[in-house]
């Protein structure tokens, strides 16, 4: 079923013309959000999901662990899979702030439209308009 | 406790999961049994779980578990819980409103006797082929209503359980007060058996006599 943020996120890419890979890519070490690919770079990015209630910029909760995790990870990738036909790598961060009243606008709506909801990433295509979303390219 | 177990159980939170990232903090899980039974009270439950306390092994759909289990986690989330309530909507209630409509106000009761207010509310959408099904406009105020929802998520699964337990605890006392109808095992559902003491003996004061069956 899956996390909004990353629905959020991969909707957010696909619109960029961003191949989706994979998602949710877990080695022993650790794991990364999305890979895709664009323009022949290979893209590992993490996703960071904050409401407007909380506090500091969702790219400041990354710390100097997270990204080694996130590098060891993307250097199993490679190992594991063919990450063949690529010339390059990067690492991003997709950063989505999500108004908290935005999010009551959406399940009024799906109440409206009369049908419950059966996954929650359908929530996704509504909440995009009501969420700032920060794509950080090469973040680190 | 199998790790197979733990990762279905989480799949299990994933609503839960999503709406605490959104910055919902207290998430209350609600489910009614007895919608169909010929007898006896609709009973709904309302539980707002302890995301930290949350494995409670074999946890499900009350109906998809044994009475014995049902009764084993009944006790583990009502000692575990943050807070939990039922309601019950009694047979002449039922007469005279709708179904649909007293299935909403047992929910709408339950909720209101929960010790926290939830911030957000999970239930089952009731979407039953060839009646009528509760319009969304119907649920209370911020109200995910989930197709299925007893199957997927965890906080609906334990309400389903503590209303099932509840009731039919309920209707093993309505056994001994009317023996002939055999509602320690029925639990008030049109068994045969239930049927043809219906035609013997005529109903209850506990039975909906608006019901198709009972009254003949």
């Amino acid at each position: 079923m899956g996390n909004i943020g990353e629905a959020i996120a991969k909707l957010v890419l696909e619109k960029k013309n961003y191949r989706i890979i994979e998602q949710n890519f877990n080695s022993g070490i650790g794991e990364v959000d999305i890979i895709a690919g664009i323009g022949g770079i290979l893209v590992f990015i993490e996703v960071k999901t904050r409401t407007s209630d909380d506090f500091g910029s969702p790219s400041e909760s990354i710390d100097a662990n997270k990204v080694l995790r996130i590098r060891k990870t993307a250097s199993c990738y490679f190992t594991r899979k063919a990450a063949a036909g690529f010339k390059d790598y990067r690492f991003d961060i997709i950063a989505i702030m999500v108004k908290k009243n935005k999010i009551r606008t959406v399940f009024k709506k799906i109440n409206c439209d009369g049908t419950g909801v059966n996954d929650i990433s359908i929530i996704a295509e509504d909440l995009i308009n009501g969420c700032t979303i920060e794509h950080i390219e090469s973040a680190f | 406790m199998e790790f197979e177990e733990i990762k279905r159980i989480l799949g299990l939170c994933c609503f839960e999961d999503n709406l605490l990232i959104m910055g919902y903090r207290t998430i209350a899980g609600v489910d009614e049994v007895g919608r169909g039974s010929l007898a006896g009270p609709l009973v709904a439950a309302a539980v707002i779980l302890d995301r930290k306390k949350i494995l409670f092994e074999g946890i499900n759909d009350s109906k998809k578990i044994s009475e014995k289990k049902r009764e084993y986690l009944y006790d583990l989330i009502t000692d575990n819980c943050i807070c939990w309530a039922v309601s019950e909507i009694e047979p002449s209630e039922i007469d005279k409103y709708n179904l649909t409509k007293a299935n909403i106000m047992a929910f709408e009761r339950a909720i209101g006797k929960l010790e926290i207010e939830p911030d957000i509310i999970l239930a089952d959408y009731v979407n039953v082929k060839g009646t009528s099904s509760a319009s969304p406009g119907d649920y209370p105020a911020e109200c995910l209503p989930i197709i299925r929802g007893d199957q997927k998520s965890v906080s609906i699964a334990a309400a389903s359980i503590v209303a099932k337990v509840t009731r039919d605890r309920i209707m093993k006392n309505m056994s001994a007060l009317f023996p002939e109808y055999g509602f320690e095992n029925n639990k008030g559902y049109g068994t045969k058996r239930h049927l043809l003491s219906l035609r013997v003996h005529g109903p209850t004061n506990i039975h909906r006599v608006s019901f198709k069956g009972v009254l003949n």
